[in-house]
């Protein structure tokens, strides 16, 4: 007869081992990492800051607070109740911040997944395919690169009319092409190695071939360019709204609330360093996110 | 050689048709109506007519497409629906500031980025490399706009030690060359960084080392001249963005430039110079690279053009 | 009772090399040229040739990896040199592959398991249970561990990974394998393993192997007859044994008098060759091993010598031997 608390005491010793080392595997990944875990915590912060947005900010964002503005009608610079400010309408800086973080990580994402998604179709099919395919797809992808990319993405707003969906729309549909060549290479790379053949000759047809064999394998260069496209998607949506072309007042983003912080900086200096701050943010921990991820998932074509 | 330029060029060409191709379908998708634009609210409908006919509008989108190139190649980019001066004109009248305005970004990536990448790779994990690697990200990070706002109130509002926007002098162009090349310089600092340690791996290097070298002469001799090549190939990407930077830092800056003509004319829906501008700027980066291409094959013999 | 399982006719494969700014052809890499063999069933042919002598390509054209340039490949009475995408599906239930590296051939992302049932799932045999059986029993006929199902490829050795190659290739128990240079890559310990374990699951499955290898003492041990490939061209063709005893051409007797013999009673003096092997893309006039040819005559150098019979199933092609 065995005590059955004995083997439940037995367990338990087994599962507190696993335990520790899980922690030691993390610990040791987390010095092999760095960058993934800094980054990885400052996106993670965005992330909650954007889901939580309106139990974290203490004002409503598109508030005109008459006790926002001065005596004399100027903002207020930042106090107790508002604690990063007011702008030149009496908003609540903070709460705006805050609020912007949403815009951004959608037009990030969202942005981000249409140029990864049209990038690998056309990366994968061109590299694959080769020949007539091929040259129309680098021929498009030359011309797509040939265009000073943010001037580009300013005429297709503007043409479009300015909001969020278009301003993701219009990213991610003029920025595919450095994914598509890359993508391009890691296949032309991949469709060599014998699986492939020996898929084909399992009687595996084109496409199956593709997405079976070769995609699971070129996804960690596909995975470092999305996170790294997030960060610079957010920055170009920033500057779009900066110029005024991208997201409309009163909804709050980084950008518009900086494109007025430039003109009230003589008498509110702090809408320079909120929304600013906030957006180096952003961009900072993606970019770092996306270095560590290169170090760790494709060492090799680390720049 | 000779037939790998010719390959280049048509391929150029080919890239220039796409380029006008989609600028067309843009400025043709571009809301709102011209002619009703230029002879204002009040004109009859009678006169719309006659000012669409004139402008050819009222053709189908093909034999419009054709005229257009027709015109472009008889270097005629059109008017301007807003002040109606010509395009060509307009434009290069403010080529020479923005010109003068890239030239001087490109020199502020390379003389930061390029030093700072030679000293990392020297240093290669040690504490100046940590340093220069954090100042790289952040570079990387900085968004253009930002960066400029926050040296037009630190440096020329509460300094007040240069001008705050406008053209004319050496000091109205040392902010917006800094605007505009920090997060190039980052770049080059990454690969110039990068490709020299990856030289100093090579086994020639390793038999330089072992022959009594110096690291100095390493460092200048062997190490730099390879790892600067990635740096030459990074020029033809580099002027794609800097001609994207410029219309941003231009229109920080106030700076009257081809950027901020472009800026202004989207605004104004003036499609003619949204045009011209789109395709000006093509052409520059295509001409670029064809440049670098060439040049990187001078640099580096074991590059074979076929 | 021995039937022809394949019969392959003037088999050509050229690569064109293309170059300039229209792609124009300039040339051809002859990769196979003009090839005539036939397999009965149940047989094991070897090619043997050095590198780049086209005999994978030959293994890749009969499988139909790769389009054939013209001539015919006639399997189980029927002719597959053009067959469509359907009927080249159900031709891949009777022809596999083994590759020659046990470490690109296997994809590095699934699961052993799931490599092993992916043949199956493409042709949809079977349910979920039946092929979970499958794998196991073609695991165990392969010699790996049941357990070997939750691993993944880069958890075993160049050996182990090549058995689990093989078994991919029985899952759809085929008549017909090729084998591309299946041993070359492994210790030369492993190689023996891998030769019996392949000898023992031809008799099981009633196998028709063709076995493509650079190796003339590994074919020997396999083969029943031999072909001897030089720059896209057949030399010689024999039986295993005629071929070790009485081997015709000069370029078949220098291959074996390279191979150390363990019977040291035979005494053969070391052929050496000269030369680099011509490029296939631009191959001699006449005779294509006339180049490097210790007993090259002149009319080596300008006439193609026949394929000619002599006697016993033993074929070669070589001027000495056609007065």
């Amino acid at each position: 007869m065995t005590n059955p608390n004995v083997s439940t005491v037995k367990a338990s010793a087994v599962s507190i081992q696993q335990q520790v080392k899980k922690r030691n595997k993390f610990s040791r990944f987390a010095r092999s990492y760095p960058l993934i875990i800094i980054g990885g915590i400052m996106v993670f912060t965005l992330a909650i800051m954007a889901v939580f947005a309106p139990v974290i900010a203490n004002h409503n964002p598109i508030t005109q607070y008459p006790e926002g503005l001065s005596d004399i009608g100027t903002p207020i610079e930042p106090n107790d109740n508002f604690i990063l400010g007011t702008d030149s309408l009496g908003r609540d800086a903070l709460s705006r911040v805050v609020h912007g973080s949403i815009v951004s990580l959608e037009v990030g994402i969202f942005a981000s997944l249409i140029s990864l998604i049209i990038g690998v179709f056309m990366g994968i099919v061109s590299g694959y395919f080769g020949s007539w395919i091929d040259m129309i797809i680098m021929r498009i992808t030359d011309t797509m690169l040939a265009f000073p990319f943010l001037l580009f993405v300013i005429a297709l707003v503007a043409v479009l009319k300015p909001s969020i969906t278009n301003v993701y729309i219009a990213i991610g549909i003029l920025g595919w092409a450095t994914m598509a060549r890359v993508v391009r290479a890691e296949v032309l790379k991949v469709k060599q190695l014998e699986y492939v053949q020996a898929a084909k000759a399992l009687g595996s047809s084109s496409f199956p071939i593709l997405f079976i064999e070769v995609l699971p394998n070129i996804m960690g260069p596909v995975i470092v360019m999305g996170t790294l496209a997030i960060g610079q998607n957010i920055m170009l949506e920033a500057a779009l709204s900066f110029l005024g072309i991208g997201v409309q007042p009163p909804t709050a983003s980084w950008g518009n609330m900086l494109q007025e912080g430039m003109r009230i900086y003589q008498i509110a200096p702090w809408m320079i360093y909120g929304p600013g701050i906030a957006l180096i943010w952003a961009t900072l921990g993606f970019n770092l996110l996306g270095d560590g991820l290169r170090d760790w998932l494709d060492p090799k074509t680390g720049r | 050689m000779f037939s790998y330029l010719i390959r280049r060029i048509v391929g150029a060409i080919v890239v220039l048709i796409g380029i006008s191709i989609i600028t067309f379908i843009i400025a043709y998708a571009v809301p709102g109506d011209p002619a009703r634009a230029i002879v204002g609210e009040k004109a009859s409908e009678e006169v719309v007519q006659q000012v669409r006919h004139e402008l050819g509008l009222d053709q189908p989108l093909y034999v419009q497409y054709f005229a257009y190139i027709n015109r472009l190649l008889h270097g005629d980019f059109g008017f301007s629906y807003y002040n109606n001066q010509p395009v060509l004109d307009l434009v290069l009248s403010r080529l020479k500031d923005t010109a003068l305005l890239a030239f001087s970004g490109w020199t502020v990536e390379i003389l930061i980025g390029i030093p700072l990448g030679i000293l990392s790779a020297v240093y290669n994990r040690k504490i100046a490399d940590y340093i220069i690697s954090v100042l790289s990200i952040i570079g990387i990070s900085l968004p253009v706009f930002w960066f400029g706002m926050w040296l037009i109130y630190n440096v020329a509002f509460k300094m007040g030690i240069l001008p705050i926007g406008g053209s004319g002098s050496i000091m109205h162009l040392i902010l917006p060359a800094l605007t505009l090349g920090i997060a190039g310089a980052a770049y080059y600092q990454r690969l110039v960084k990068s490709s020299m340690v990856d030289v100093y791996n090579q086994d020639y290097i390793r038999t330089a080392k072992a022959n009594g070298a110096s690291p100095l002469r390493i460092t200048f001799k062997h190490s730099l001249r390879n790892g600067i090549i990635p740096a030459v190939t990074y020029a033809g990407m580099d002027i794609a963005f800097l001609l994207g930077g410029v219309v941003v830092t231009e229109t920080v800056f106030n700076y009257p430039g081809v950027g901020q003509l472009a800026m202004q004319s989207i605004q104004r829906l003036d499609v003619p110079v949204i045009m011209a501008t789109v395709l000006l700027a093509a052409i520059i980066v295509v001409v670029v690279n064809i440049i670098v291409d060439l040049l990187y094959f001078l640099i580096d013999p074991r590059i074979s053009l076929t | 009772m021995t039937e022809t399982l394949l019969e392959v006719k003037n088999l050509k494969k050229y690569f064109p090399i293309q170059k300039g700014l229209l792609k124009k052809t300039v040339g051809h890499v002859k990769a196979v040229d003009n090839i005539s063999f036939s397999v009965e069933a149940g047989e094991t042919v070897g090619i043997v040739g050095e590198s780049g002598c086209g005999k994978s390509t030959t293994g890749k054209t009969i499988i139909r990896l790769e389009d054939p340039t013209s001539g015919e490949i006639i399997f189980k009475n029927k002719d597959i040199t053009t067959a469509d995408y359907a009927t080249l599906k159900k031709l891949r239930r009777e022809m596999q592959i083994v590759f020659q590296d046990p470490f690109s051939s296997l994809n590095p992302r699934y699961k052993v398991g799931s490599i092993i049932e992916r043949p199956m799932k493409i042709h949809n045999l079977y349910d979920k249970k039946e092929r979970k059986d499958r794998v196991l029993s073609l695991l165990e006929q392969c010699g790996l561990d049941p357990s070997s199902i939750h691993k993944y490829p880069h958890e075993f050795s160049g050996g182990q990974r090549q058995r689990i190659g093989i078994a991919r290739a029985l899952a759809l128990n085929p008549s017909l394998l090729v084998l591309d240079e299946p041993v070359s890559a492994l210790d030369v310990s492993i190689q023996s393993q891998i030769i019996n374990l392949l000898e023992d699951l031809q008799e099981e499955f009633n196998l028709t192997y063709l076995f493509i290898s650079h190796d003339l003492s590994v074919v020997r041990h396999i083969s029943d007859r031999i072909i001897v490939m030089y720059l896209g061209q057949m030399c010689e063709m024999a039986e295993t044994i005629e071929l070790f005893n009485n081997p015709l051409h000069p370029y078949t007797q220098a291959l074996l008098s390279a191979i150390p013999l363990p019977d040291t009673n035979r005494k053969i003096e070391r052929i050496m060759l000269k030369g680099d092997l011509p490029s296939p893309s631009n191959p001699p006039a006449g005779c294509p091993f006339h180049t490097r040819c210790p007993k090259v005559m002149d009319m080596c150098r300008q006439e193609k010598p026949q394929w000619k019979d002599a006697g016993k199933g033993h074929f070669v092609s070589c001027h000495i031997y056609n007065q």
